[in-house]
């Protein structure tokens, strides 16, 4: 089959209505979880990066097309910047910029570089979480001190954050979610997509 | 004027496509093209539209005229101007909720001035008397309603040649009838008209002239007369539906159920989903080894009560009964089964074979039935295909098929038939009454007269009202 | 009751507004000014619906921040710092909000006169017919599984890979299906004719329109001057 890279309108519409269905999902998961500092801060990322993969998949190599995660990724930042967080916006687009690198030559055809490219994305997703913190943790800081609550107890708001143990924790359970989910979503393409011929 | 010569076309996937056809349409005039589904109706279409091979790759060979211009030079949208489409499935073909954005979608895209746009969204709108939804959320609508949107866009381009491809197949028989007037209003505007269908009786009155294409070639071509006329073992032969409505329902329904007891009672139901009532005081009962047929117009709950019968809805009064016991919604979800009129999200595994024998213990005996009934419904050859894979009438068929082999007493399906072409809607209705002499007890609601009177006992008509049989 | 939304150029500019005005402030607490500006902008369009709401929201915040502040509230589930980040973007969420909800019609509308590729406008169509399409789609593969008795406890519990598949692949499958549909729909509707789309509801920036713009520049400005910056 002949590959052009100028996108049609099938590519754009499929596109979009994945991406949404990836926010959709992330979105969700973050609310659901936000009940519990632990779940939100050391677990959410993970499930979304497992749950998203195969939909991620499904996406790059339906699409066949350079700009894919990047489009995805800037659409994400849209929606955390109408949500009052900006400074995701540049990040994911500079995430989305990483997945692209990765996925230049024809990436869509190699279920490693997906796997790669999603794998690598799920590291750096936990800026969903570091980054607000990292904005907005004085303005809290001088609130809750200035509530009369004490330092420690402020403190162990972060300290999954904070300590070394944790953070390697958080780091290899995001990554290695988005590995397992990369290979699921693999072996999804293959049992269903190809099978059904839409890939 | 259309003028097909010595035109073929094969899709880059290597299935399906038409070879050698020549073809002319002239200005004015109805064709509709009818035959098995798989035949190469749907590609005919998409030749005249410019989405093949311009959208659906594949190699075009021949030559296509529009009013003596060759279509080779002609991009897709310059034609898509001249020639609008109509689709099967209307309710995925919106891009807007509200009435006139959607309306006008064809012109925005071809940049019309504004004022232009408003005069023509407000034109088409009045055309085709959908004022009164001016206010209404799209996705609200009757399928028929959502149809008649979707061409109500098409016109505002005022194209002067309309393209259907199966315009009815998720219609009930109120939305053929109101499609029916717009055609014939489009007509009467001097438009031409190309029909893919195999729904056939809807069409009298419009229709000037039948193709017949199987296996991607024309076999033969008759006037709306000589149709008219067509012997009824010719028209089985085919494969074609019927092609004049018979005006009395001439079946004599045995009301007459010996001294069985019914295997499913159901007395006084009824059933509210968000503070409205769907249906009230509902009543009847049917019998194991007996085919029977819920008809009703549009609206009235037909859906609803099946979804309340087999345990998927809650009722909010009434009782049922099965065997005599009265039964829980969770335990009715067990005893019976409901094949709903949505192919689309129905299997989940990736086989054929697998979906049919999702949850079930694989003896040798169900695997001999599995086999059978594959054979019987004309799927064997795609016993390990992807359910996903199969046309929308194969799905049909895979979703009875499933029905029947879950082993549930009482079967219910939702309009089984409506993408399915003669032979199979045949096939199907021989399969129902086979299997209600087997000791089940089959619902089926449906519009579909032909269907009726090929396979039902018993027929239960719910109105506003409540029911009578 | 018909809603009478502002043009999208303002709609815009009070997102702006109130993003620059959040992340440049100094004082947390004070963000209610914007938000008060936020609902008077809500009323201005008659969106009482989300008035309503979101103004229900943000009293549950305020007696919390309340609690928290002035007797040492500790919350077990929903931890304080999230408390003071809503509080803190609520006004982004309110104009956010309101922009999204604007019919697509004008927003597309906006894009097109800003000269927008024709397809990144379908993108932005497509994007608000998701939610009501794929909630259909859900109900129904819901429906279906029910059906088929593969949404018992123990169904899920012990197999709840398979579970995720059942609900995951049918409506993938729907996904790329519709968007086949919709797309073959767009361009036998002409979505690849070249040049610049027009649109059915051409708006032009009104007498209130400049009145909420001005309206919000101001308030960001002065709520900035004497509330404080960060920098």
């Amino acid at each position: 089959m002949s590959q052009t890279n100028k996108w049609t309108v099938k590519d754009v519409i499929t596109t979009v209505l994945l991406t949404v269905l990836l926010i959709f999902i992330q979105l969700v998961v973050n609310m659901v979880c936000m009940v519990n500092d632990f779940v939100s801060m050391v677990l959410s990322v993970g499930f979304t990066m497992l749950l998203c993969a195969p939909v991620y998949f499904l996406m790059v190599s339906r699409v066949r097309k350079r700009f894919v995660s990047l489009i995805y990724m800037t659409i994400l930042g849209l929606v955390f910047l109408i949500m009052g967080n900006w400074y995701l916006l540049p990040y994911y687009m500079a995430v989305g910029a990483v997945c692209e690198v990765i996925l230049w030559k024809n990436g869509w055809e190699s279920k490693k570089k997906i796997t790669a490219a999603w794998t690598v994305s799920s590291l750096l997703y936990n800026g969903v979480n570091l980054l607000p913190l990292w904005f907005f943790w004085d303005t809290y800081e001088a609130f809750a001190i200035s509530s009369g609550m004490e330092q420690s107890y402020i403190d162990s708001f972060v300290r999954y954050y904070s300590s070394a143990g944790w953070l390697a924790f958080i780091v290899v359970f995001t990554t290695a979610c988005g590995f397992l989910g990369s290979i699921i979503g693999g072996r999804l393409m293959n049992k269903h997509f190809k099978k059904a011929g839409v890939l | 004027m259309i003028r097909l010569n010595d035109v073929s076309f094969q899709y880059a996937s290597g299935l399906g496509g038409v070879s050698e056809i020549n073809l002319t349409v002239h200005e004015g005039e109805c064709l509709v093209l009818t035959g098995p589904s798989g035949g190469g109706k749907t590609t005919l279409t998409r030749l005249l539209n410019g989405l093949a091979p311009s959208y659906n790759a594949g190699k075009l060979t021949g030559t296509i005229f529009l009013n003596g211009k060759s279509l080779a030079q002609t991009p897709q949208f310059a034609l898509a101007r001249q020639v609008g489409s109509i689709f099967q499935d209307p309710k995925s073909q919106f891009f807007s909720s509200d009435l006139a954005g959607e309306v006008a979608f064809a012109c925005e895209n071809y940049g019309l001035p504004g004022e232009e746009i408003q005069k023509r969204t407000n034109h088409a709108i009045s055309a085709f008397s959908l004022d009164d939804l001016r206010f209404q959320n799209l996705d609200v609508l009757s399928s028929g309603e959502k149809q008649k949107v979707a061409i109500a866009s098409v016109y505002a381009l005022r194209p002067n040649i309309y393209v259907c491809d199966e315009p009815t197949s998720n219609l009930d028989r109120e939305g053929s009838r109101q499609l029916a007037l717009i055609l014939k209003k489009l007509k009467a505007e001097g438009c031409t008209l190309v029909i893919a269908e195999h729904r056939l009786s809807w069409l009298r009155g419009i229709a000037d002239r039948f193709v017949y294409i199987r296996d991607g070639k024309i076999l033969w071509e008759r006037s709306a007369a000589e149709m008219e006329h067509l012997s009824a073992g010719q028209r089985k032969a085919d494969g074609l539906r019927e092609i004049i409505e018979s005006r009395n329902m001439n079946v004599s329904f045995s009301m007459n159920h010996g001294d069985k007891r019914p295997i499913l009672c159901v007395t006084k139901l009824s059933c509210k989903r968000k503070k409205t009532d769907v249906f009230c005081d509902i009543s009847f009962s049917a019998y194991a080894g007996q085919v029977t047929a819920i008809t009703g117009h549009n609206g009235v709950g037909k859906t609803s009560l099946a979804l309340v019968l087999s345990g998927l809805w809650k009722e909010k009064s009434g009782q049922i009964l099965i065997n005599g016991v009265k039964m829980r919604p969770g335990e009715r979800r067990k005893q019976i089964w409901y094949g709903s009129n949505d192919t689309g999200t129905q299997f989940f595994t990736n086989s054929v074979t697998e979906e049919l024998l999702l949850h079930l213990e694989r003896s040798e005996e169900r695997l001999e039935r599995t086999r059978s009934l594959l054979k019987r419904l004309d799927l064997y050859r795609y016993k390990d295909a992807h359910p996903a894979s199969l046309s929308g009438g194969q799905k049909q068929r895979l979703s009875i098929a499933c029905g029947i082999l879950s082993e549930r007493k009482i079967l219910i399906f939702d309009e089984p038939t409506s993408g399915l072409d003669g032979g199979n809607m045949g096939i199907v209705a021989d399969v129902l009454q086979e299997e209600a002499h087997m000791g089940k007890a089959i619902l089926v609601i449906t519009h579909d007269e032909e269907l009726i009177r090929c396979c039902c006992d018993c027929l239960i008509k719910i109105d506003e009202y409540g029911n009578r049989a | 009751m018909q809603r009478e939304n502002l043009a999208v150029p303002v709609k815009l500019w009070a997102l702006g507004c109130t993003i620059i005005g959040i992340s440049l402030t100094d004082d947390t607490i004070l963000t209610c000014v914007l938000v008060m500006a936020g609902f008077l902008y809500l009323a201005v369009q008659r969106n009482w619906r989300l008035l309503q709401s979101f103004g229900v929201f943000y009293g549950i915040l305020a007696v919390l921040l309340y609690l928290i502040r002035n007797h040492g509230l500790h919350m077990v589930l929903f931890s304080e710092f999230y408390v003071l980040m809503f509080w803190n973007l609520f006004a982004v969420f309110l104009v956010g909000w309101d922009l999204i909800t604007t019919p697509p019609g004008e927003l597309s509308a906006f894009m097109s006169r800003i000269h927008m590729p024709t397809s990144a406008i379908l993108g932005l169509l497509v994007m608000f017919r998701f939610f009501p399409t794929m909630k259909a789609e859900l109900k129904n593969v819901w429906c279906s599984m029910r059906n088929r008795g593969l949404t018992a406890p123990a169904q899920f519990f012990l197999h709840p890979a398979e579970s995720c598949e059942y609900v995951l692949v049918p409506l993938l499958l729907r996904c790329l299906q519709i968007a086949d549909q919709l797309s073959v729909s767009a361009v036998a509707r002409g979505a690849e004719a070249p040049g610049r789309r027009s649109s059915y509801y051409e708006k032009s920036m009104t007498l209130k329109d400049w009145c909420c713009f001005i309206l919000w520049s101001a308030v960001t400005v002065l709520f900035l001057w004497k509330g404080g910056m960060r920098i």
